[in-house]
């Protein structure tokens, strides 16, 4: 799969190096839930939210703050992450978008489950300030 | 556990950068440079990213910018301070 460029104006990306985000791409929505189930209970993250960024695209924030080693340890966990960890390793952050790109629309939220008091909120309070974007 | 806690908005896209420089651009296809002779055979190719020149005397840049901020009120302030700040530019590349 090639890169694909912003090629339409700007993105704005929710970032952290403290919590759990997963991009997960080209997968159904069953599965995507799946992953986030099996994660949340494996690791006690607290809770998720699961988004939908595009078709067969989704994106999962989860409620706990981690430390980057713990990061690295649960995404390597599931061979379903470990093309996203090593993008994000790159990066030394973890980064998901809350705005329109290149034409398709910012990503809408489909499910919430667990806690929402710690990663979630700061994801939400963005989400829903930059909402027009 | 008492984590300090880094709120980051990250705004990415190609924008134009300042200076202008000479660069001979060569044919691009979707995210690859083609070159081709003067009766359109194939020559080589290469990767290609907007980091590179769209023209001989347009160039961009692709470097995220960061934003720190405590409160969602201040960080919509200032995405649109700098959003405002450059000139973020649309382009094709297809093939």
């Amino acid at each position: 799969m090639t890169h694909e460029w912003v090629n339409s104006g700007f993105c704005i990306g929710f970032n952290t190096d403290r919590g759990l985000l997963l991009d997960l791409d080209n997968m159904k929505f069953r599965k995507a839930l799946w992953i986030a189930e099996t994660l949340l209970k494996r690791h006690k993250l607290e809770g998720f939210l699961l988004i939908k960024s595009s078709s067969k695209n989704y994106h999962v924030v989860f409620n706990r703050y981690l430390s980057w080693r713990t990061i690295t340890k649960v995404l390597f966990s599931l061979y379903e992450c470990v093309r996203w960890a090593v993008f994000q390793m790159k990066e030394g952050q973890l980064t998901l978008r809350i705005s329109k790109k290149n034409g398709r629309d910012k990503p809408k939220i489909l499910r919430q489950v667990g806690k929402t008091d710690n990663l979630i909120k700061d994801y939400l309070e963005v989400y829903e300030k930059f909402r027009n974007f | 556990m008492n984590m300090a806690r880094k709120k980051q908005l990250k705004v990415y896209g190609t924008r134009i950068r300042g200076h202008r420089e000479r660069w001979v651009v060569k044919g691009k296809g979707r995210y690859f440079w083609v070159r081709r002779d003067s009766k359109g055979r194939f020559l080589a190719y290469g990767k290609w990213s907007p980091k590179e020149p769209l023209e001989k005397t347009l160039f961009t840049e692709t470097e995220p910018l960061i934003i720190e901020y405590e409160r969602g009120k201040e960080a919509l302030r200032k995405v649109r301070e700098v959003v405002r700040e450059w000139e973020w530019i649309d382009f094709e590349a297809e093939s």
